[in-house]
């Protein structure tokens, strides 16, 4: 179905190009698009490959920090009164406005675009996280505490895994946000003689109104996006695949007819 | 020493709910190693506040209770506490589950391996051991629950309206499935239900607590002969016990 889908809606691409008479300029043909992916590719690989690379390294780095931010926020309530809705608040700040600040800050090229992707992802990744630590189970808590268990152990076996849902959300959020994070990060923070990533390539063919090529980089972001997302759906459904409903068959199986 | 002491005893227990709600009212109650105790009243009487008072969850405003002769909290690695949903992580199998507390408690693993073993045949899940909570039916969950709680041979049982959430048909297998699993070793109980016929069933003795603030009114000795089967709840004896208590019941009403 979604394969019939798609044809269709390249089919009504081709027909807006025949019948409305637009010229390349202004919305090339999808050939034309592969075409010039093609003849760029000297350009665009080596580009897509440094973004992908910042956009790797600050959301790695952003699940890193936006975790350990989340335990010490969750580990005391007044902490989490005090902060949680500072996070939120930060969650709010349009990055793209800081970006002359992390040039001011970094300097031009990667560093500045890691530190924007990083931004961008670290709080949904805190937020959620925070969120999950917090909500454990209060029946599940009194049953921890009739066990007389430790709080490091209530911690590793209670909070931790009833967090991974929602942990494995915020990820993919920002999982989503960083390619667009670097990619917007390089358009306005990067640099021809030491950085030139996708945004930065934009940037070039925009000058040259060679519109193909603004696809081709589109379509290089896009796949770079489903590689991200790809990788987080592969860990949330390694984690989660036994035991959360997301993961589970229609019917599951009934073993035993007794109650 | 003529008496036994008592396993559990409450002396003018109160509890209160911030400054003004008085929830439990002078509760007196001693308890007796090997009885099982059932506890009956009206939807919010405070039965539920009474057990996690008893296990120590919460603290009492009032009185003086004692467990095994020391202080409710340091009793608990005697007690253990079912809840009315089976409050089985999901995360785990069925006898990863029942193993847990064992583990937290710092047992070996092939220990604990071989206690859920046990257990699961007591309660006839041995087929299901890898499954996933979600893939169990509520009776089978709740059977898993009473499993992990038995795992850690606690002498006192505190069940909250375990088997509340069933069905009428699992609700009388579980009841004398209990009874029968409670042959191996006599632990003590409490059993909060709303049910007459669950609590006359299960209980050698009845408390009857009445609308908030929770005080117990009345007291029933069930001398129903054990074992207790399916046929003991068509004897005359247990027809006549579910009456006079469903009476006391509804005499309280203002």
């Amino acid at each position: 179905m979604p394969a019939l889908a798609g044809i269709f809606i390249i089919e009504v691409w081709y027909a807006i190009i025949i019948f409305g008479h637009q010229p390349a300029v202004i919305l090339p043909a999808p050939h034309r698009i592969l075409m010039a992916m093609f003849e760029e590719r000297d350009l665009l690989f080596p580009a897509a490959f440094r973004t992908g690379l910042s956009a790797l390294v600050g959301f790695i780095a952003a699940v890193g920090g936006g975790v350990l931010l989340a335990v010490i926020l969750a580990s005391s309530s007044a902490l989490k009164r005090s902060f949680y809705p500072w996070v939120l608040v930060m969650q709010m700040i349009p990055v793209i406005v800081l970006i002359p600040v992390f040039v001011i800050w970094f300097g031009e090229g990667m560093p500045s675009i890691t530190a924007i992707t990083f931004m961008i992802s670290f709080f949904p990744v805190t937020a959620n996280t925070t969120l999950g630590l917090v909500s454990t189970d209060k029946e599940l808590l009194e049953l921890f505490r009739m066990w007389n268990a430790t709080r490091m152990q209530e911690f590793l076996h209670l909070r931790v895994p009833y967090a991974f849902p929602h942990f494995l959300t915020g990820m993919k959020i920002a999982g989503t946000l960083a390619p667009i994070g670097a990619i917007t990060g390089d358009m306005l923070a990067g640099a021809v003689s030491t950085y030139s990533g996708l945004g930065f390539l934009v940037q070039t063919f925009r000058a040259q109104l060679y519109t193909e090529a603004i696809f081709a980089v589109a379509l290089v972001g896009c796949i770079l996006g489903f590689l991200f997302v790809g990788a987080v759906n592969l860990l949330s459904w390694y984690l989660l695949r036994y035991w959360h409903e997301s993961y589970l068959p229609a019917q599951p199986p009934k073993p035993d007819r007794r109650p | 020493m003529t008496q036994k002491n008592p396993l559990v005893s409450l002396h003018n227990v109160h509890k209160y709910y911030g400054r003004r709600d008085l929830v439990l009212s002078d509760i007196n109650l001693d308890v007796y190693q090997g009885e099982f105790i059932g506890l009956i009243g009206p939807s919010g009487c405070g039965k539920t506040t009474l057990l996690k008072l008893i296990a120590g969850l919460i603290p009492a405003s009032a009185g003086n209770l004692r467990i095994m002769n020391s202080m409710p909290e340091r009793s608990r690695r005697h007690m253990a506490y079912i809840f009315q949903d089976a409050t089985l992580l999901p995360w785990l199998t069925v006898t990863r589950n029942i193993q847990l507390g064992l583990r937290l408690r710092g047992i070996k693993n092939a220990d604990c391996v071989k206690t859920a073993g046990q257990m699961m045949e007591l309660v006839e899940l041995s087929k299901v051991a890898d499954y996933y909570p979600r893939q169990l039916s509520g009776g089978m969950k709740m059977r898993v629950s009473i499993a992990r709680a038995l795992a850690l041979s606690p002498q006192i049982m505190l069940l909250d309206e375990p088997f509340g959430a069933l069905d009428a048909m699992s609700r009388n297998r579980l009841n004398e499935e209990l009874l029968r699993i409670r042959t191996q070793d006599a632990w003590t109980a409490f059993f909060v239900t709303h049910s007459v016929a669950e609590a006359v069933f299960l209980a050698d003795r009845i408390l009857i607590m009445s609308h908030l603030p929770g005080h117990i009114l009345h007291e029933v000795n069930v001398d129903l002969p054990h074992p207790r089967t399916s046929q003991t709840r068509e004897s005359a004896e247990f027809q006549r016990l579910g009456v006079e208590i469903a009476r006391l019941l509804r005499l309280q009403k203002p």
